[in-house]
């Protein structure tokens, strides 16, 4: 199993539906987030000015520069390739955040480093992720890699994508829909 | 429209959020909000024809009350009663709905019913047709126009110009808020606490502004923003105009965390042009310059008959809302300036 979202950067609306449902999902606190909306501007004006959104996480990478920089252990991948941080093993010292080369992850108020978990409670359930399920415009989608026939396979084999920061080598599994 | 209000004998509002004309009302009826309520069902005469039934999702909080509620008890206390032969809105649903063959029982499980189309939606091609117009027929060239001595094709009328120094004031919305509703939301605050001044970079370049200056507006009439805002340098608008997110700048000191937060583009909307034909207004043709330094309160209050503030209750808003400031700095904002470098 590898799980892997496509957000398609054409349908966002920036409206950031997903960065509160994320906060409200997950507890995080107000001032923090999870997921944010990044806006691009390209060109200037009268030439064409193009812009789209981009809705940002963590990108679950499959090699993890984070995982690998953690002193205790805390910063691991679960199974589906999701990386996750044991809050209560976690010291604190930032060290992932340094070496995560998207931003994703924060020092929660009470300590622990915290950041997007494919709310992988939710999956146990049989659920989507907060994010997806809440988008307006349904520009993410959820599933699994290994599955040829899940929506998210058949979407990348048919459309043009892109990922972030591909020279960081990290095989980040957040695909950009061109 | 400060004179109008305080000539009033009565003023009752009914709102759901404490908002400038609560702090005008003698009496206050608060409303729960959307979510709190059972509303009258939405019906759709659309392709496919359907009603959608409406019910809380929550309890409603504080001693808010639904419309309906009031009217109702309103009503009994005038004497009223026979108009209001019901208990509360589900048996008044729950009669409507059975109206159409449903039950507010099934539509609690259903939420949304749909209904055949009776008549056809579509005009068959060659198929004979009377629009509702003098000819019956599509009217490019309009005759109710020509006949009341209107123009009867449309004409570009060239729009004024602002003055040098001045732009046009264009404004909008975020897709995270609705109305002045949300913005005392903690959720949807921390997304989007205020509205920024939207620049073109070649013209902030002429005015030394950069990303976040604090600036102030003044519009072709002298009519000075009550509040600053942050000025946002972007492409996305022309050299020759502004933008900013309508419906901020709140005064309510209730709004904790709205109050005084960006500028309020109403009161800079002096000039109102009228549609002479349809009656449609058209606000978009004021024109505002920049003020970089903070006018006095005095003459804040001077350009436009706000309302100025009674001493003591701004001491004690301004402490809160500095308290707040502090604390929203976190993780999202900095997302949000990276945002702008990489634009």
């Amino acid at each position: 199993m590898r799980y892997a979202m496509a957000m398609d950067t054409r349908k966002c609306v920036g409206c950031s539906d997903c960065v509160v449902a994320c906060q409200t999902e997950n507890n995080v606190p107000l001032g923090y987030c999870r997921d944010w909306i990044v806006e691009a501007v390209k060109g200037t004006y009268p030439d064409t000015v193009q812009m789209h959104f981009k809705s940002e996480r963590c990108m679950h990478c499959e090699n993890t520069p984070c995982v690998r920089t953690c002193p205790t252990g805390a910063s691991h991948v679960i199974e589906g390739g999701i990386v996750k941080v044991t809050h209560d093993e976690c010291i604190g010292c930032a060290a992932c955040i340094e070496a995560c080369p998207y931003e994703a992850r924060y020092v929660h108020p009470d300590g622990y480093v915290d950041k997007c978990t494919f709310c992988d409670h939710r999956l146990e359930q049989g659920l989507n992720t907060a994010c997806v399920d809440v988008c307006p415009t349904s520009c993410l989608i959820f599933g699994d890699l290994d599955d040829p026939k899940s929506d998210v396979s058949k979407i990348l084999k048919e459309k043009d994508w892109y990922v972030l920061a591909p020279e960081a080598g990290t095989n980040p599994q957040l695909y950009f829909l061109k | 429209m400060f004179k109008a209000i305080e000539n009033q004998d009565l003023i009752v509002v009914v709102d759901t959020m404490p908002m400038e004309m609560t702090g005008y009302a003698d009496v206050v009826l608060p409303e729960s909000t959307y979510l709190e309520r059972h509303d009258y069902s939405r019906a759709g005469k659309n392709r496919v024809p359907q009603i959608a039934f409406r019910m809380p999702a929550v309890e409603a909080k504080y001693d808010s009350k639904p419309a309906w509620w009031m009217a109702k008890e309103l009503g009994h206390r005038l004497g009223l009663e026979k108009y209001y032969p019901w208990k509360d809105l589900e048996e008044v649903l729950d009669w409507q709905f059975k109206q159409v063959g449903s039950s507010l029982e099934e539509m609690k499980k259903i939420g949304v019913k749909t209904f055949p189309s009776t008549e056809p939606i579509y005009l068959l091609p060659g198929e004979d047709y009377e629009f509702n117009t003098n000819t019956g027929k599509i009217e490019l060239y309009s005759t109710d126009f020509a006949e009341k001595g209107y123009d009867a094709m449309p004409k570009f009328t060239r729009h004024d110009s602002p003055d040098p120094g001045f732009y046009h004031l264009v404004y909008g919305r975020a897709p995270m808020h609705t109305f002045g509703r949300t913005q005392n939301n903690p959720y949807l605050f921390d997304l989007y606490e205020t509205n920024n001044v939207w620049i073109n970079p070649r013209t902030a370049k002429l005015w030394g502004i950069e990303n976040d200056s604090d600036l102030w507006l003044k519009n072709q009439d002298g009519v000075i923003s009550e509040f600053s805002a942050k000025a946002r340098l972007t492409e996305r608008i022309r050299p020759d105009s502004i933008y900013m997110v309508h419906g901020f700048g709140h005064t309510n000191k209730h709004l904790s965390r709205a109050k005084g937060r960006g500028i309020n583009d109403i009161p800079l909307i002096t000039k109102i042009k009228i549609d002479p034909i349809m009656g449609g207004t058209g606000m978009r043709n004021n024109f505002v310059t920049f003020l970089l330094e903070e006018p006095s309160k005095e003459e804040i209050i001077a350009s436009a008959n706000y309302k100025a503030e009674k001493p003591k209750e701004k001491a004690a808003s301004k402490k809160k809302s500095e308290k707040k400031s502090e604390a929203t700095k976190g993780h999202k904002q900095e997302s949000h300036k990276k945002e702008e470098a990489k634009s």
